[in-house]
């Protein structure tokens, strides 16, 4: 690890991993040493080491804090209300039948409410399809006494608790099935009947699952190719990136005054490359964070000047965290925090040292 | 450039930890101690009031002082 860190030490300084290591030494003796008789030492761009009783502690900077959790930046407490009272009264009320205890009054209504639809819907799949098929056979086959019959056999199938009835009807019609020993395709129709009854056959899922999978690959069949070659082109270097912004900040100025964010007024003076694909980064390096809108276009206002040759936009980006507005001026756009951190090292003294990787959400595009 | 200045040392150190940690590792500096990133899930809170806060998930750096 430490190897690691001292061959990009030595890789980032432009000199050998020997020095950089005597150098790092070095830098640690004096900082244990300012620690020793301060107590308390600065880290430039990391925060502040502290002696104290427990021992050493660690400080972050603000602006290291909001890199480091650049993964879950702009997140908010969300306050979530309890539900209404009226809410549950009203699903208390519903029921006032019983006189009982609330817990009992409860469970008697979802038990009212869960089996009503069942009285109502399961006697009617069976009227349509049972007693038709079981008139007109009998009908036919039977004597007028059989007809006779016949009638008084629809009347228990509406009635109420279909299941138990269910296995009453298939033990009722199988004795007369045998009478009409030519007609095999009842017992077959019964079966079906308890199948739909017991719920859906296997072999349903089965295919629907089938079907669904049938779906996922020709969709990934159909749309996988065309995005391969969009992926390819992105990730350019910075002077491919930076044509990209100019359509984001017009579109952001373009988007009205909801987001007062977005007041870029002039994208600088940028030639864009047509070729350049659009790809917009949502990563960009925070030069300045005031509460004051007009404090911010003078720092924009200054970085612009200072930025106009490398063809950057500098834009302010709202956000309200806890109830005050705060106005961040964003230099660049890149597709990653690596690529936001290279740019500021390449950018070097041009930009402050605590401008700090921010991901700023393109909902603006 | 044959001896790195401080400043420089400073500054480099700072950036190769700040980077680390913004991809997730953890960096040990010798003879200091090691920067990680400390990720807190994110916490439900009851207020008085019946209403419940969700305060959202978050990384903080942290450092752990190299025993010595």
């Amino acid at each position: 690890m430490s190897a690691s860190l001292i061959n990009q030490l030595a890789e980032r300084l432009g000199c050998p991993p020997e020095a950089a290591e005597a150098a790092l030494r070095q830098y640690i003796a004096r900082l244990q040493e300012q620690l020793a008789q301060e107590g308390r030492a600065s880290l430039p761009g990391l925060g502040h080491l502290v002696r104290s009783e427990e021992g050493l502690r660690f400080e972050p900077d603000a602006s290291l804090a909001q890199a480091v959790n650049h993964r879950f930046a702009g997140l908010e407490p969300v306050v979530v209300e309890p539900p209404s009272a009226q809410a549950y009264r009203k699903t208390e009320v519903v029921p006032p039948e019983g006189e009982e205890t609330e817990a009992s009054k409860e469970l008697e209504t979802a038990e009212e409410v869960s089996t009503s639809p069942f009285y109502e819907v399961e006697p009617e799949t069976p009227r349509v399809e049972v007693p038709p098929p079981t008139e007109s056979p009998e009908e036919v086959e039977e004597a007028a006494s059989a007809v006779e019959e016949a009638p008084t056999t629809p009347p228990p199938e509406p009635e109420p608790e279909p299941e138990p009835e269910a296995s009453a009807e298939s033990a009722e019609p199988t004795p007369p099935s045998p009478e009409p020993s030519l007609r095999p395709p009842r017992p077959p129709r019964f079966r079906v009947e308890e199948e739909r009854r017991r719920g859906l056959p296997v072999w349903v899922p089965a295919a629907l699952l089938i079907v669904v999978l049938g779906a996922v690959a020709v969709w990934f069949l159909l749309f996988s190719r065309p995005s391969e070659p969009e992926v390819v082109p992105p990730a350019p270097s910075q002077a491919e990136v930076q044509p990209t912004t100019p359509p984001e900040t017009t579109a952001a100025a373009a988007t009205p005054a909801a987001d007062t964010a977005v007041e870029t007024s002039t994208p600088t003076a940028e030639a864009p490359p047509p070729p350049a694909p659009p790809t917009p980064g949502d990563y960009a390096l925070i030069v300045g964070s005031v509460t004051s809108q007009a404090a911010a276009e003078r720092i924009a206002e200054r970085f612009r000047r200072t930025l106009a040759e490398r063809g950057l936009p500098v834009t302010i980006v709202a956000t309200t965290t806890g109830g005050t507005t705060r106005y961040r001026v964003a230099v660049g756009r890149y597709g990653s925090p690596e690529e936001a951190l290279a740019a500021k090292r390449q950018l070097g003294d041009v930009l402050p040292p605590d401008a700090w990787v921010l991901r700023i959400p393109s909902t603006t595009q | 450039m044959e001896t790195p200045t401080p400043e420089q040392v400073a500054r480099a150190l700072a950036e190769l930890v700040q980077e680390a940690l913004m991809r997730g590792e953890s960096v040990h500096v010798p003879g200091l101690g090691t920067f990680y990133v400390d990720h807190r899930g994110s916490t439900t809170e009851r207020l008085p009031d019946g209403r419940v806060v969700l305060h959202p998930p978050r990384d903080l750096p942290a450092f752990t002082p190299e025993a010595s």
